[in-house]
Order: structure tokens, then C-alpha cells, then sequence
């Protein structure tokens, strides 16, 4: 266990739940040394199969595939070495048969019929083979019917050339059309971008098809990958856990004609539920995205790959817009498409701002703390023994709530109130705005919220989103434009005007 | 992004012809420009090749062979000619490597008759020739690769499933309409041969641009329209023609969308089938789009299935007709809270805000749709 420990110590850091607190009073550790990618960018995968042992012979009972998986240079070179060493050999036999028969001394002889006209040294033996392999015939050189080994030989040569021919001619056309080579027309995105959209937090990546043909049935999936210890004491190295890209849904399955932008929504079924713009930099893990497909000409599945690690995940980006209208045709810009700019985005983990929109509603907390469960809470609290939840929680929320002790109940609350939670996603984002804004509406947030709370709770929450729009539009909106590139910031304002 | 304002702003919509997507028939109007790793392309010549339309490719194919043809031609002369075979042409003790090869042409003769294994015998080798015999070896190697390259890429061309979709055919417009008192946005699919798709499963993608809350303004985002995907209705037993319908509930897209909406909104249905080609096994996939000028509120297709002696009769000249019924002009979310608020025995008006001088008589026009499609429900019993 240590050893296994010690082999992926230095390159992973094993992931627990309890020290991560700790890690703020420290500086950013200095640069981590090179780690070692499982999946390349370009979908190729790092893993060698080592000592097989007695297992070699597999590879042979299945040689079709182990000829296809050869690299193109070992296949033709078997290709080029069965033609000419077995040709040779086969030849040698009729060379053979010829001088057994004594046709080599009476070349000139015109009475006499050898086994094969015109065949009277090892050259011309040579020749009469390949002629009669690849079906050439010139016939200068034929065979007589006075020689019966010759027909028996002849035959022989005539069945097993067909079948040598059948397969390596097989080989070289499955080889030649392999789905794999339609990966290399579809494109990923080299960064994945975190930031908000629709009041969530998301995970974004690009991406593309080169061509016009389609792919038919084509899939995302996405993998995380993570080495982790189980409260059990097992060590995990490399555990893969789901990211879900639209599965439930059926936002999986892609229409992919111009680049497409693959979101996964960060929420409480995710893995990166508590991943914040701080711990990126101390986590350590390994986004493995698959794009599966059936190639439109062919019929084939083929699948591409890409992974992103940690430090290609942008905190706070967005990706630029591709498409553009032309006359009579959409127009795809490839030059964009790895393009990020920055979008102001609040630097807490998704749990944290659901945490905060709880807290900054006192309101709710004396209705529902009544229903909580007593046993759930000591695992609460022993969750939040880790300062880094309260200690991310904005100053100005805090001194709001007043009462550092609320954050505690409330998360109480918000393990059985996940539904409720979920529903007001809608509300840290403005909640953000009003605590980001200084001096516009600090004073206006506080007793605007307070006013919120004040409301009766029956009313639906769907309600409160307008108002608070309301109240940070003004402000919030006119700050944001800053921070956006000047091209978008003009279309933005021509979308609001 | 001027023109995307322009495009999707609702007053100068009639003036401005909107940009499809996808074309009725499913090809899609994408075209990539500005693409710099070209390399891509090489790598996987294979998709290349086939990709191209019929002309390039039987020019690409006559191209592969005529070339190798000329190239080993070329060579076989040049073996002559530095043998010195060509200078001792009237020599009868001369051995020259190819017998009869006097010349540029009957060297390329003789490089065609051994490449594609005719060999008629005029043209011999001779076996005093070792040079000779190598190159023999290679054209005869190459010539049957590069025969297996050309063949295997024409048949691949001809077999490809995606000419099935031509006889997979979608209506002309999508409507709207009442089913089972839920409004659903429904269109017809048909497959005009015998022979069957397997596996055959609908799905519907709505391709509107949006700008979510934080400003960002995202082109032509694609969000899925469910056609039963929870509960497997989106697999498609594909005889005859089938209507498939769309039910407008709470998570749809078009749970707000009434009538007077629907002539002012600006999006795009595209719709997708798939399944294999049951000949061959391989997959195919069938497009269209409806645009929201080509959904039609308050219709319902014609039938066009009829029993004959022995069998079903379906006519292919009502596919994609449709006619008028009695529909409520309201979104759906409107018609399920009068629905519930009717449950409650509660009556005041239902105040859609767009269309408020359709809704005079509430009652009267839900009596009305009842009374003429279909038999009275429960609650008016219990009225």
C-alpha cells in the first residue's frame, strides 16, 4: 500500500475531505513539477501493459486485430516480407521440381517437354512464380501436362495465393478506413472555462467538426479523474467518477454542426460541488472528455478524446462566439475557437454560495431548523470543523447575519432542504452583485435584504428574483460591461437598448 | 453581432428573410472558414476521399491509376533504355529484359498489361533481367494495394447510408394542436420503402439564441425538445407514417408560447431521425427543420391510412396536409391553470396579457372545444 503510495505520492496528492482547510494561511505552493497527464490532448493514452506474462499467446490467436493495430510501417513491412520471402520460397519449389525432372541440363532440347515451358534455371523459375501468383500469365513461360507434381504444386500455389492475397488485402483496406483517423477532424477546445451562467455555476468546453459530413448519433461523456482514499483506508489511484453532461436529459446526444459549447452544471451531484477558485490551485485532477460517434460515410463508431487538467481550467472565463451571420449561410471562425476572455465571477466554490444564500436570508432559518433531523446534524458540524467554509463567507454577509453561529444551522437546514436550495439557484448570483458593489448599495443591500426577509415566506420564490433584479440591475450591469471585451460590450448594448 | 439584432429583433422580422440552420431537406448551411490546422485533413485522407462529390472522386481514381501506370511505364524504359535494349532492337541474339519493348509506348503497354495482371504474352520478360525482375516484384505488390484502396473507396462511396434518408420524408409544417387536453406541438414522419429502419429514434433539437443573466449572448443555442426520451416513445416502430408529438409541459420550451407569441417568436426546430439501413447494417440520419413560420397553430394532420382487402393502405398525397380545429389561442401554462382553477370550481377570467380580447367567454369557448371534439369531461357533471 505504501509502495503504491510512494509510486503515485509524488505526482498525485492524495484528495482528503479534512486538511483542506488548512491550506489558506499557507502561500501558493511553488510551481508543481511536471505531472504525468493519463490522456493527452490529443486523446492518446499514457498506460503501457507490462509484464503479461503467459498471456502473449492471446495476441497471436487474435492476429487480425494485432496486424490492424500495427503502425503503418510494420504493416506494410509484413506485406512487402510475406510477398517476397514466401514467393522466394515457393519459387525454390519449382525450381526444385524442375531439377528433380533433370529440365535444367535440356534447355535446348526441342523434343523434350519439361515441367514448365521455358523454365531452366532459378531466375526464370522465379518469374514463371510470380506470374502465376498475381494472375499476370504472360505466357511465354506456361505449364505442360506431362508433370504431376507440377498440376498438384500448381494448385496448391493457386488456392493459397488467393487466400494470403484475401487477407492482406483485407488488412491494408480496414487499416485504410479506420474510424480513428475520423477523430483527427474533430476538435476540442484546449482550455475548459468556470463561470456563471443562468445563475450557476458551469463547466465549459468547445467543441467542433471539421467537416460537413455529420456524425450520426454522436455522444459526450465526461470522466473526472482523481485519486482519492476511502474513509476505509483504500487508496484509489486514478478513481474515475461521471460528470454529467446532459444524461439525464438527453443533452448528451449532439446535433454537431457548428461548435457547440458542452456545459455541465455545477451543483450539489457534482464533484466539483466545492471546488473554488482557491482550491484549483492546491487540487490535483484530470477531466477526460469522449465524443462518440458513427462516421456518416462509412457507418463505423468512432470515438475522439481529450482530457484537461487542472491548471487548463480557467476560473472565470468564457469562451468567445464563433458563428457570425453571412449572406445565406452561418460562418464558423476557427480562429476563435480556442479564444477565453474573463468575466467577473465570484471565486467561491457552488456550495458556498448556496451556503450564503441561506445565511442571508435569516427568515427562513427558525421555519425550517424546526423539521431538522438531529442525527444528520452532528455530521454537519463535523463537516464544517474545516474554517474554510466560514471563513470564505463574505465580511459584509457576515456581519449581516450578525451571528457566526448561524452558518451552522442553516447548513443543517440546507442538507435537508437540498430541494429548496436548488430551486433559489437563482439567487446567490444577485446576492454576489449587491455584497460585490461597494458603496452603490451596501447600505441599500442591507436593509433591502432584510426587507426581503421580511416578506412571508408562502410566497413563491419565484417571485423574489425580479425584485432583487431590480435592485442590482442598475448597478450590477453597468459595472459588468467593464470587464467585457469592447466588441462584445457593443452588442450587449445593443441587446439592452 | 449587428446583424444578429437585426435578425432576431421582432418588429423587422417579416422584412428580413431569416436565415435557416438546417434546410428542409437537411443539409445544414455551416461552412468553416478561417481554419488553420489543415494538417487534419491529411491525416484522415481516407474521410477526405470519400467526402468529395462524384466528379472529384472519379477523377481522383482515374488519376491513381494512370498515374502508376505512366510511372512504372517511365521506368520500364529506363531500364531498356540503360540496358541498351533499345539500340539492339534488329538483334536477333540480343536478350533484351522485356521482350518486344522497342519504344515509350509499348514500355507503358507492358507496365498496364502487368499491373492490372492481363498479360497477354506479346510483351514477356526475360529472366536475364534481375533488375527487371525486382521491379516486376514491386508493381505487381503495389498494383494490387493500390487496386484495393481504389475499390474499397468506391464501394464505400456507393453503399453509404446516408442516401437512405432521401427516401425518409418529414411534413411540411409542424402544428399545434390539442391531444388528451395538453396542447403538443406535433409533425409526421414517413419512410417511403418497404425495407425497414431498425433501431429508428427520434429526436428534436430548438435552436434559438438567448443571453443568459450574466450578459452573455449565445448564437443559435441548441436545447433539447423532448419526444419522449424518459419513457422510450422516442424509439419509433416506422411502418406507415407516424405523427410524432412533442407534449407542451412545464419543462418545455414552449410552456409560455401562445398564439399571439407564436407569430412573433423566431426560432428553429430541427428534427433528427436515425436508425440502420436494414440491408447493411449501417446508420443513417434523416434532418429537417420547422421554422416558426412553418408551425401552425391549431391544426391537425389528415389521415392518411385506410383498410383495403388485405392490407393497409396508406396515400402519401395527404402526408402533408392538414386541417383546422378549435384550439385555445392561450399557452399552455395559461390553459393548466384555468384547467386547475376550473378543478377548484373557482371561476374568473383567465388574463393572458397579450391577447386579453379573445377571452370574453372563458367557459363558453372551453364548452365550446368540448362540446364539438370531444364528450364532456367529469367536472361538468359535478357542476
Amino acid at each position: 500500500m505504501s509502495a503504491l503510495r510512494k509510486k503515485f505520492g509524488d505526482d498525485y496528492q492524495v484528495v482528503t475531505t479534512s486538511s483542506s482547510g488548512s491550506g489558506f494561511s499557507q502561500p501558493v505552493p511553488e510551481k508543481k513539477k511536471k505531472r504525468q497527464r493519463f490522456v493527452d490532448k490529443n486523446g492518446r493514452c499514457n498506460v503501457q501493459h507490462g509484464n503479461l506474462g503467459g498471456e502473449t499467446s492471446r495476441y497471436l490467436s487474435d492476429l487480425f486485430t494485432t496486424l490492424v493495430d500495427l503502425k503503418w510501417r510494420w504493416n506494410l513491412f509484413i506485406f512487402v516480407l510475406t510477398y517476397t520471402v514466401a514467393w522466394l520460397f515457393m519459387a525454390s519449389m519449382w525450381w526444385v521440381i524442375a531439377y528433380i525432372r533433370g529440365d535444367l541440363n535440356r534447355a535446348h532440347d526441342d523434343k523434350y517437354t519439361p515441367c514448365v515451358a521455358n523454365v531452366y534455371n532459378f531466375p526464370s523459375a522465379f518469374l514463371f512464380f510470380i506470374e502465376t501468383e498475381a494472375t499476370i500469365g504472360y505466357g511465354y513461360r506456361y505449364i505442360t501436362d506431362k508433370c504431376p507434381e507440377g498440376i498438384i504444386l500448381f494448385l496448391f500455389q493457386s488456392i493459397l495465393g488467393s487466400i494470403v492475397d484475401a487477407f492482406l488485402i483485407g488488412c491494408m483496406f480496414i487499416k485504410m478506413s479506420q474510424p480513428k483517423k475520423r477523430a483527427e477532424t474533430l476538435m476540442f477546445s484546449e482550455h475548459a472555462a468556470i463561470s456563471m451562467r443562468d445563475g450557476k455555476l458551469t463547466l465549459m468546453f468547445r467543441v467542433g467538426n471539421l467537416r460537413n459530413s455529420h456524425m450520426v448519433s454522436a455522444q459526450i461523456r465526461c470522466k473526472l479523474l482523481k485519486s482519492r482514499q476511502t474513509p476505509e483506508g483504500e487508496f484509489l489511484p486514478l478513481d474515475q467518477l461521471e460528470l454529467d453532461v446532459g444524461f439525464r436529459t438527453g443533452a448528451d446526444q449532439l446535433f454537431l454542426v457548428s461548435p457547440l459549447t458542452i456545459c455541465h452544471v455545477i451543483d450539489s451531484r457534482s464533484p466539483f460541488y466545492e471546488l473554488s477558485a482557491r482550491s484549483m490551485q492546491t487540487e490535483q485532477f484530470e477531466i477526460v472528455v469522449i465524443l462518440e460517434g458513427i462516421v456518416e460515410t462509412t457507418g463505423m463508431t468512432c470515438q475522439a478524446r481529450t482530457s484537461y487538467t487542472e491548471d487548463e481550467v480557467l476560473w472565470g472565463h468564457r469562451f468567445f462566439p464563433v458563428i457570425s451571420l453571412e449572406e445565406g449561410f452561418f460562418k464558423v471562425d476557427y480562429s476563435q475557437f480556442h479564444g477565453t476572455f474573463e468575466v467577473p465571477t465570484p471565486p467561491y466554490s457552488a456550495k458556498e454560495q448556496e451556503e450564503a444564500l441561506l445565511i442571508s436570508s435569516p427568515l427562513m432559518a427558525p421555519s425550517l431548523s424546526n423539521s431538522g433531523e438531529k442525527d444528520s446534524s452532528l455530521d454537519c458540524l463535523e463537516k464544517l470543523e474545516d474554517a474554510e467554509v466560514a471563513a470564505k463567507l463574505p465580511a459584509k454577509l457576515q456581519k449581516m447575519t450578525g451571528r457566526e453561529g448561524l452558518p451552522r444551522k442553516l447548513l443543517r437546514m440546507s442538507s435537508t432542504a437540498s430541494e429548496m436550495t436548488y430551486s433559489l439557484g437563482e439567487l446567490p448570483i444577485k446576492l454576489q452583485r449587491i455584497s460585490s458593489v461597494p458603496g452603490v448599495s451596501e447600505e441599500k443591500g442591507g436593509s433591502k435584504v432584510t426587507k426581503v426577509s421580511a416578506e412571508p415566506i408562502s410566497k413563491s420564490v419565484a417571485d423574489l428574483p425580479p425584485k432583487l433584479q431590480k435592485l442590482a440591475g442598475g448597478g450590477g450591469g453597468g459595472r459588468m460591461d467593464e470587464h467585457l471585451p469592447p466588441k462584445l460590450r457593443k452588442m450587449n448594448s445593443d441587446r439592452f437598448t | 453581432f449587428l446583424k444578429w439584432g437585426c435578425a432576431f429583433s421582432p418588429e423587422r422580422r417579416n422584412k428580413r428573410k431569416r436565415q435557416r440552420y438546417v434546410e428542409k431537406n437537411g443539409r445544414c448551411n455551416v461552412q468553416h472558414g478561417n481554419m488553420r490546422e489543415t494538417y487534419r485533413y491529411l491525416t484522415d485522407i481516407f474521410t477526405t476521399l470519400v467526402d468529395l462529390n462524384w466528379r472529384c472522386s472519379l477523377f481522383v481514381f482515374v488519376m491513381a491509376y494512370a498515374v502508376t501506370w505512366l510511372f512504372f511505364g517511365a521506368i520500364w524504359y529506363l531500364i531498356a533504355y540503360c540496358r541498351g535494349d533499345l539500340d539492339h532492337l534488329e538483334d536477333e541474339t540480343w536478350t533484351p529484359c522485356v521482350d518486344n519493348v522497342n519504344g515509350f509506348i509499348s514500355a507503358f503497354l507492358f507496365s498496364i498489361e502487368t499491373e492490372t495482371t492481363i498479360g497477354y504474352g506479346y510483351r514477356v520478360i526475360t529472366d536475364q533481367c534481375p533488375v527487371g525482375t525486382m521491379l516486376l516484384l514491386l508493381q505487381a505488390i503495389l498494383g494490387s494495394m493500390v487496386n484495393a484502396f481504389m475499390v474499397g473507396c468506391m464501394f464505400v462511396k456507393i453503399s453509404q447510408p446516408n442516401k437512405r434518408a432521401e427516401t425518409l420524408v418529414f411534413s411540411r409544417n409542424a402544428v399545434i394542436s390539442l391531444r388528451d387536453d395538453r396542447l403538443c406541438l406535433m409533425f409526421r414522419v414517413g419512410d417511403l420503402r418497404s425495407s425497414h429502419i431498425v433501431g429508428a429514434n427520434m429526436r428534436a433539437k430548438l435552436i434559438k439564441s438567448k443571453q443568459t443573466q450574466e450578459g452573455e449572448f449565445i448564437p443559435l443555442d441548441q436545447t433539447d425538445i423532448s419526444l419522449g426520451f424518459e419513457t422510450g416513445d422516442d424509439r419509433l416502430f416506422l411502418v406507415s407514417p407516424l405523427v410524432i408529438s412533442h407534449e407542451i409541459d412545464s419543462r418545455s420550451a414552449f410552456w409560455d408560447m401562445s398564439q399571439a407569441q407564436l407569430e412573433k417568436e423566431d426560432f428553429e426546430i430541427v428534427v433528427i431521425l436515425e436508425g440502420m439501413v436494414e440491408a447493411t447494417g449501417m446508420t443513417c440520419q434523416a434532418r429537417s427543420s420547422y421554422l416558426a413560420e412553418e408551425v401552425l397553430w391549431g391544426h391537425r394532420f389528415s389521415p392518411m391510412m385506410s383498410l383495403a382487402e388485405g392490407f393497409f393502405d396508406v396515400d402519401y398525397g395527404a402526408f402533408h396536409h392538414t386541417f383546422e380545429v378549435d384550439t385555445p389561442s392561450c399557452s399552455a401554462r395559461e390553459l393548466s391553470l384555468a384547467a386547475a382553477r376550473l378543478d377548484a370550481h373557482l371561476y374568473w377570467s383567465i388574463s393572458s396579457r397579450l391577447d386579453e380580447e379573445r377571452w370574453e367567454g372563458t367557459n363558453a369557448f372551453q364548452g365550446k372545444i368540448w362540446g364539438f371534439c370531444f364528450p364532456p369531461p367529469p367536472i361538468s357533471k359535478e357542476m
